[in-house]
């Protein structure tokens, strides 16, 4: 029997999960992602862990790239974007479009020439990966001659190719809220206000917080629940994430002084009930939504909020104020809704049918933060359920 | 020099044009006892298989990144030259001495100690014939409520066959409770298509006879008959509700009860949330629905008291919202009292939102969530199963090793609410997986023994049975007639942690004993 | 009586802590020794006071982080011992020789290359006294 092509348009978490797996079981696996870099957002995120493990799984996408980088069959077409779909029949086309600017991953020996020679700071290097040409390129073609096996094509034009295949596995991710667009956040007016997505960067950066910072308020909520903002679903990680960012910051810095502005604490793990209780200790729980933050004379973020149960207004300044913000859809999802002829729910997410299929009959899936928000665990949790589904509909066994 | 080992370094840095020259190495290494040979393979290198093939027939101690491992590089070069276990050593002399220091004096040196010192592992080591087990295609699935029904479904079809073992505990665990209510006959028809699969073949959990784990997976009889063997158990047993805590008070296993019969619930009915411990969010789904189906039946005054709102479920916030409109008050409370004087129930509290005191007085029907756990018979067989405990309720470890439906028993998959609270949905997801999960253990090839698994020494061994007690993965097993313990060689993962903790030291690791380990470290 | 001092990590996220650490461009000072094991619950008494005793200045036991390990509570057996030998230690006067449990998570870098350089500094300031 023929071997069975996926392509599995995204190269997040999940999209990496699933690839592994489909290609574990001989599928042939083309796995596509916009960036020229596979891991998504989160592989740039940062370690939680106090004395103990939080889990909160990112180790688990650097071992996934490494795993996709050695041991997987995947192809990896970086750099690319899906932009014709046409099924008939059986069978299933997909037009593929590639950036014209691209480092041959597989070719890349990772000397380093290239990266000396680049005068414009192209050429960068993701943790467990190799190297990518980022936007600033010129395409002057220093790199093309430093690179002693030849890796690197720079092209005028963007390429596009088009694939036959029996499958498709969407998981296109996620956008992470932008609080820029209500000035009520003070974000983008005050550089101490920083979201949590540059939070979980610092992280990964082992940088964490300026040095004399004293005070740290940690803001839920943001872009999730709220009306206002029109995204009314709760995000699911932001409560998960902000707290063991508390906790970590409080072993880091133990004088450091965290306040906690949250509207209701969502549960995650499985020793969740001990978690709260040491975290507890370590953080100050106001159980408000601030009102606005601004900025004060000495250039400090202030949060102004309405303290219950007397309703009374309240300032307090910090030296970083961290808004969490949440999941909303990727910004691909309507036109890969346009595309690939799926729904979208309410919330503006990819809605899956009951088995996990988008649209019923087809051979279209979906995995991850595409289809709901989730965590880094659920995603690879989630990941195994696709793969399942993708190999039975497939009619392939093992 | 059959004797001694060959070294083989295939990074660049090692080559004759990086800053490590390997004349100078290999003159170190010619005054060394272990390592006779040192190959360097590096870009240079046109033909590295015609290289290696020169030495075949001695032991060789393989050098270089990570990378090299990862890509399988020295597995394929093993197996063209015919190294089995044993024969063969890999260490990764990129990250831990090439990038680690940095004069080239300090890579040298310490270079040739772990050169040398891996020698001495290799050169004691005994070349191994381990052929692959190959396990039974046959499971075992342990629980006959939803999660066991979904998992055996997802089976068939495998080329696998299914023995269904039926508890007593109840179909659906809480958080799928309201699954039995949006679908009417679900259990009914999920348990007569097992019934009538011909690869299932279900049996009453009376007749179940103790789960032993030998070589090749598992064994059970049934009602006294004959062994029947497994490659795999599924561990997919329902969580039940506890009672409610107040009387006179439904749980949501009673409550649900009364809805699929279609009993009337009216009047002032108030369900009080988060008293004794958190409420999880499927939990709370099965709530909101309830509260909907209530309210559209019989327009009763629906109270919903609770500590924090649950949103993390997707269309959960929707669920709350829609409540709130059909007329359900919700309340968040604090120093809950609530007093039963000559028949006369009054709930009061406050809501630290607005510091504002709320009385509920006299309501028909109360209705508290009971705490979800796993019955005696399902805990008792999870003992036998090894499986360890967490926090009373989890039969999983909580970590990013163990994702999805691994135990710490290699064999033992968990699937369904014995996993954790889950929905609907959330259950027929994880049967799929569990069958993933399933697929990556039962190899058809058969599972190869871990190179460092455990090895007793009989005359040693006291059978005072430490090692059973703190192998992790329960890989231990015992030999009743000779009285020593003998490991599992399907399921030792080789962690070595029996060999330090037995008291008579009759435990080591195979290619990996005591004094080798110390005469390497010795070395460097 | 040398002044090495010896890492016995897992190789599992200890491995992979060492492997970031080296990625991120963080270097040892030679003195440095590392030795893998499965696991660090497969390290006993015996082979630390060995390794003390054969001329290690000192020996640092790395492992994963509480709840990491991948062989559930190698890293906490690891602990004891070493618990128990710096207490032996202690008793029988250490002349600036020392044993130690590190915890590291597989992503660590900075951390775990400021830890392991703090052993360093502490040897020579023993050496020193």
């Amino acid at each position: 029997m023929a071997s069975r092509k996926v392509c599995v348009i995204g190269a997040g978490i999940s999209g990496i999960s699933v690839a592994n797996d489909l290609s574990q079981a001989g599928i042939d696996v083309l796995l596509v992602d916009k960036n020229p870099y596979p891991g998504g957002q989160s592989v740039f995120y940062g370690c939680k862990a106090t004395d103990e493990c939080v889990r909160c799984g990112v180790c688990l996408v650097r071992e996934a790239v490494a795993t996709l980088k050695n041991q997987s069959t995947a192809q990896c077409h970086l750099s690319s974007r899906p932009v014709g779909y046409r099924a008939a029949g059986g069978s299933m086309e997909l037009d593929i479009q590639t950036n014209p600017n691209l480092i041959d991953w597989q070719a890349c020996v990772e000397c380093g020439r290239c990266l000396e020679v680049c005068k414009e700071q192209a050429i960068e290097r993701v943790p467990g990966w190799k190297y990518f040409v980022n936007e600033k390129c010129t395409a002057c073609g220093k790199c093309v001659d430093a690179c002693p096996v030849g890796a690197i094509r720079l092209n005028r034009s963007a390429e596009t190719s088009t694939m036959q295949v029996d499958g498709i596995v969407l998981a296109a991710g996620y956008e992470p809220f932008d609080p820029g667009i209500n000035r009520k956040w003070g974000f983008g007016e005050n550089p101490r206000v920083v979201t949590g997505s540059q939070m979980e960067n610092l992280f990964f950066q082992e940088k964490y917080l300026p040095r004399e910072a004293e005070s740290v308020a940690f803001v839920q909520c943001v872009g999730s629940r709220s009306v206002m903002e029109g995204e009314k679903h709760c995000s699911r990680v932001c409560c998960a994430y902000a707290l063991r960012m508390a906790g970590r910051l409080k072993e880091e810095f133990p004088e450091l002084k965290i306040d906690f502005y949250y509207m209701d604490i969502q549960r995650f793990g499985k020793n969740f009930d001990e978690f709260w209780k040491q975290i507890q200790g370590k953080i100050n729980l106001i159980a408000s939504n601030p009102i606005s933050i601004k900025t004060d004379e000495q250039g400090l973020p202030v949060v102004r909020y309405e303290s219950l149960p007397e309703l009374a207004c309240r300032e307090q300044s910090y030296d970083v104020v961290v808004l969490s913000n949440g999941i909303t859809p990727a910004a691909e999802s309507e036109s890969l809704a346009d595309l690939f002829n799926l729904d979208l729910d309410a919330a503006g997410f990819l809605r899956p049918t009951g088995n996990g299929t988008s649209v019923a009959g087809s051979r279209v899936f979906t995995a991850g933060t595409c289809k709901q928000p989730m965590r880094i665990d659920d995603c690879v949790e989630d990941a195994a359920t696709v793969a399942r589904r993708v190999m039975k509909n497939l009619g392939v066994r093992q | 020099m059959s004797d001694s080992i060959v070294a083989v370094l295939c990074d660049q840095q090692c080559s004759s044009k990086g800053p490590l020259q390997a004349a100078n190495l290999t003159k170190r290494l010619a005054k060394s006892s272990t390592v006779g040979k040192l190959i360097v393979l590096d870009k240079a290198c046109q033909d590295p298989e015609k290289k290696l093939k020169k030495v075949a027939g001695q032991k060789i101690l393989f050098g270089g990144c990570p990378y090299l491992e990862e890509s399988g590089f020295y597995s394929l070069a093993a197996e063209k030259l015919g190294l089995r276990p044993g024969e063969m050593l890999v260490t990764d002399v990129k990250s831990s001495i090439l990038d680690l220091y940095d004069s080239s004096t300090a890579i040298e040196d310490n270079l040739i100690g772990r050169l040398e010192s891996l020698g001495r592992l290799l050169a004691d080591s005994a070349g191994l014939k381990d052929r692959p087990v190959k396990l039974k295609r046959n499971v075992l699935i342990f629980g006959s409520g939803y999660s066991g029904l979904k998992a055996a479904l997802e089976l068939s079809g495998e080329k696998l066959s299914v023995d269904l073992v039926e508890t007593e505990d109840p179909p659906l665990a809480p958080g799928c409770l309201a699954e039995g209510l949006v679908c009417p006959g679900l259990i009914k028809e999920l348990t007569s298509e097992v019934r009538t699969s011909e690869h299932v073949a279900v049996f009453p959990q009376a007749q179940m006879g103790p789960i032993q784990s030998v070589e090749k997976g598992f064994t059970v009889s049934f009602g006294g008959g004959e062994l029947r063997e497994y490659g795999a158990v599924i561990f997919a047993p329902e969580r039940s509700e506890a009672p409610a805590d107040q009387i006179g008070a439904w749980n949501l296993t009673q409550l649900y009860k009364r809805l699929h019969e279609r009993r009337p619930i009216k009047g002032r009915i108030v369900f009080l949330l988060d008293r004794r411990s958190e409420t999880p969010p499927e939990v709370i789904q099965d709530i909101l629905i309830a509260a909907k189906v209530i309210k559209e039946r019989s327009h009763a005054e629906l109270w919903i008291l609770l500590k924090q709102m649950r949103v993390a479920l997707p269309g959960l916030q929707e669920l709350y919202d829609t409540a709130r409109e059909m007329g359900v008050i919700f309340v968040k409370y604090e120093n809950l009292r609530l007093q039963n004087e000559f028949g006369d129930f009054q709930i009061t509290g406050e809501d630290p939102q607005t510091g504002a005191s709320f009385r509920i007085s006299n309501p028909d029907r109360v209705i508290i969530p009971g705490t979800s756990g796993l019955s005696a018979s399902a805990l008792n067989a999870a003992e036998t199963l090894g499986l360890r405990l967490l926090n009373g309720q989890y039969t999983q470890p909580y970590s990013l090793w163990r994702l999805a439906n691994e135990s710490n028993h290699p064999g033992v998959l968990v699937c369904g609410s014995a996993r954790g609270n889950m929905d609907g949905g959330g259950v027929a997801a994880d049967a799929a997986s569990v069958v993933q999960a399933l697929k990556a253990r039962m190899i058809p090839e058969g599972i190869t023994p871990v190179e460092h698994i455990a090895s007793v020494d009989a005359d040693k061994c006291v059978y005072c049975l430490t090692c059973v007690r703190v192998c992790p993965y329960h890989a231990m097993g015992k030999n009743i007639e000779e009285r020593v313990a003998q490991p599992v060689t399907t399921a030792c993962q080789g962690c070595g942690i029996c060999a330090a903790e037995c008291p008579a030291e009759a435990i080591d690791m195979r290619n990996l004993s005591r004094e080798t380990v110390l005469a390497a470290m010795q070395a460097l | 009586m040398s002044d090495s001092i010896l890492i016995v990590h897992c190789a599992e996220g200890a491995k992979k802590a060492l492997a970031r650490m080296t990625e991120e461009g963080y270097k040892l000072p030679p003195r440095f020794k590392t030795f893998e094991l499965p696991c660090t619950g497969s390290v006993n008494e015996v082979l630390l006071m060995e390794n003390l005793s054969n001329g290690a200045k000192g020996v640092v036991v790395l492992g994963c982080r509480k709840e990491n390990c991948k062989h559930l509570d190698g890293n906490l057996k690891a602990e004891r011992k070493v618990a128990r030998v710096k207490r032996l230690l202690s008793e029988a006067g250490a002349e600036g020789r020392f044993v130690e449990m590190v915890y590291a998570a597989p992503d660590e870098g900075k951390r775990l290359h400021e830890t392991l350089l703090g052993f360093a500094r502490a040897g020579e300031a023993e050496g020193k006294s």
